[in-house]
């Protein structure tokens, strides 16, 4: 029960201390040593793996807790989409053919895709906001909380896959072998997703202007990618959705899953390492940035 | 020789009163970090103040130190300095061993979760794994004196059960070297809170404590010295009695006045006590004069003199009958001079009241908190020492 059951018998006080780690808080930047900041972060993120599970488990059981259907409402969502595209087909309403595959299963993929890489991209600053009260009084590595919302999102998109396989049987498509591909298609968006969420906590944590902006601009981001139509041939709309680092994503993805086209794997394999290192970039920068930050979030 | 566990040299923080004009400069000043500019943090920018300036101290292990200071004095911001959550804008502080803030009570706590589950998020955000919470787990439980309740959602506990689960989680879990308290031990029923009392200080006799609070006593009682903060400056560092006296002292013109009144019924017209110091030693005589003026005679009187904290709670009394020292009330002004021998009370602040009734009880005149005085002295622990006759007697 005492404070010292923890300490060795052996050891007297002193010889304790003398291992004790130290801490310096100095109004200097810690990018002044940034191979110690790297090294911080790295061992503070496998040192809070636990947090980051136990965070997720707990974010999921309070949303579901309180409910009868509980999980149900995870898979309702994509069973929907699917549904409604199904029947729009059934009814000859839709007539876009040139998508080298069913339609519909165009726009399903494509839609997975979308709303997942729409999550992956709030989900760090929503996740840092909801963590402000513990960061303000606690000293909580606060890449847990932003990883704890991004395992929600690979949760979340686990969940839509599996509502996806039926549609395959249903529209009589067989995957080719470049299916074998996909895991690289996930990882890039996943690191995109991610790479541009984290860019916009510091700022978003400051202003909320960001987080109010960021669903117009989602809505509208939506039709400069190919999610629910093919790419234009020419004019400003084919350049700008040949520019969107999401389009080889989406692109890729339903080629591999459909016609079997590796057309896309060139960018997606640019994509990884650039997104990647960014998440670094802005791992790092959070820790530099993160006192400022908690200074302005008030007392 | 105990080892220097917390060090603060020539400590600042600056804030920005003006919430946009802070966000601002928090924008600027992440900037400034990730360039890695030189710029000196150490000036002021339109609209800033030092919420900390100068601050030195050194914490050795076993050692207690006491934050104190009015509201907006700075205490929060250098225990979040500390604590590194914000960081310093001049000087540097250094700290060896573990920490341990017990500052928020209950961090993560979800509502519909269980006790139990709220343990274990609880636990994980202090740093622990999820075997090491396992295994102090049930010590937490018997601490909190929850255990029925404890795989209930937590929104089904009262705040005060809240709290005692969120205590019994930070102080069952943490073995820090270096502790830092902020007034958290005002928590649950007395019971509970003696309980507290005596976990933190277990705690506290292996670590290096930094213990804010406005409970004066408490400070006296657990810190060995105290460091009396005002505008971020520090006004008082060394001895925490003298310290905490500081403080009662500097507060005397500023804390709200305690406004006397007086009532009085016929034949009293009116009724002051006079040439009171406002003071003195805990040991030293204190004298004062009784000013009653009366229409007529007034025989068998009694007279009360009743001391309170300035909560208003009633301390002691003193009651004088006529009849004990050969005085009567004559009309027109009287003075009845009053003399005691010391005054048994902790330091601390109090007020003086008079009531005067006549033989059959009823109140003639009353003088309501009419003076303030401030006691001081005592030993180190703020308990005053005061010499009356005791015996003890063997019957045969």
């Amino acid at each position: 029960m005492s404070l010292t059951a923890e300490i060795p018998a052996e050891m007297t006080p002193d010889e304790v201390s003398q291992g004790l780690p130290e801490v310096i808080y100095s109004p200097e930047s810690p990018l002044a040593n940034p191979g110690k900041l790297i090294r911080e972060v790295f061992s503070d993120l496998w040192k809070c793996r636990e947090l980051i599970w136990i965070l997720f488990q707990r974010d999921l059981k309070a949303q579901f807790r309180q409910s009868y259907l509980g999980y149900v409402w995870l898979l309702l969502p994509p069973v929907m989409t699917t549904g409604v595209w199904l029947f729009l087909n059934s009814q000859k309403v839709i007539a876009i053919s040139d998508t080298g595959m069913p339609y519909p299963l165009f726009v399903i993929i494509g839609s997975v895709i979308w709303q997942t890489f729409a999550k992956l991209l709030q989900s760090p600053l929503q996740a840092f906001n909801s963590g402000k009260p513990v960061f303000m009084k606690l000293k909580v590595p606060p890449e847990a909380f932003v990883a704890a919302g991004t395992a929600r999102v690979v949760f979340e998109f686990l969940i839509y896959t599996i509502v996806l396989i039926p549609a395959f049987f249903l529209f009589k498509v067989i995957p080719p072998w470049t299916i074998l591909f996909i895991p690289v298609v996930i990882l890039a968006m996943f690191a995109l997703g991610t790479a541009l969420g984290l860019l916009l906590v510091p700022l978003g944590s400051l202003y909320s202007d960001i987080q109010q902006a960021i669903p117009i601009l989602m809505g509208f981001l939506m039709y400069m990618a190919p999610v629910v139509y093919p790419p234009p041939e020419a004019g400003l709309a084919a350049t700008v959705v040949s520019w969107n680092p999401l389009t080889p994503i989406l692109m890729g993805g339903r080629d591999m899953l459909t016609t079997g086209s590796l057309e896309q794997i060139g960018s997606i394999l640019f994509l990884i390492p650039v997104s990647l290192f960014a998440i670094f970039v802005m791992m790092l920068a959070l820790r530099v940035v993160m006192p400022h930050l908690v200074a302005r979030m008030g007392m | 020789m105990p080892e220097v566990l917390v060090s603060s040299e020539n400590v600042g923080k600056k804030f920005c009163r003006d919430l946009k004009k802070s966000l601002w400069y928090g924008v600027k000043d992440s900037f400034a970090d990730l360039a890695r500019s030189n710029e000196s943090s150490a000036t002021l920018r339109d609209g800033e103040f030092w919420a900390n300036q100068g601050i030195d101290f050194e914490i050795k292990r076993g050692e207690c130190l006491g934050l104190i200071g009015r509201n907006g004095a700075g205490k929060t911001t250098l225990l979040k300095m500390l604590n590194g959550l914000v960081k310093p804008d001049t000087g540097r502080i250094r700290m060896r061993g573990r920490v341990a803030a017990l500052i928020a009570l209950g961090a993560g706590f979800d509502p519909v979760l269980t006790g139990r589950e709220n343990v274990y998020v609880n636990g994980s955000i202090l740093g622990l794994s999820r075997r090491q919470i396992r295994d102090r787990f049930e010590r937490i439980v018997e601490f909190s004196e929850i255990s029925e309740f404890i795989d209930s959602p937590v929104r089904t506990y009262s705040s005060g059960m809240q709290v005692r689960l969120g205590f019994s989680t930070a102080v069952n879990l943490v073995t820090p070297d270096i502790l830092l308290l902020d007034e958290v031990l005002a928590v649950g029923d007395v019971a509970f809170r003696t309980k507290c009392y005596r976990r933190v200080d277990e705690l506290r006799k292996e670590s290096a404590v930094v213990f804010v609070s406005h409970d004066m006593p408490s400070v006296a009682r657990i810190s060995d010295r105290v460091l009396f903060l005002s505008r971020g400056e520090v006004q008082w560092d060394g001895d925490a009695t003298l310290g905490v006296e500081a403080y009662n002292d500097a507060n005397m013109g500023t804390d709200a006045k305690v406004l006397g009144h007086v009532e009085c019924v016929y034949p009293v017209e009116s009724i002051e006590f006079v040439e009171l110091p406002s003071r003195v030693h805990f040991t030293e005589r204190v004298a004062g004069v009784i000013r009653i003026v009366s229409a007529k005679h007034v025989q068998n009187f009694r007279l009360t003199i009743n001391v309170r904290d300035l909560s208003d709670q009633y301390l002691a009394s003193c009651v004088l009958n006529s009849d004990d020292f050969d005085s009567v009330i004559c009309p027109g002004t009287n003075e009845l001079e009053m003399e005691i021998q010391g005054i048994p009370l902790k330091p601390g602040s109090y007020t003086v009241s008079v009531g005067l009734t006549d033989s059959h009880g009823t109140i003639l005149a009353l003088w309501i908190n009419g003076h303030r005085m401030e006691v001081h002295g005592g030993n180190s622990r703020g308990v005053a020492w005061c010499q009356l006759a005791c015996t003890i007697s063997q019957p045969v």
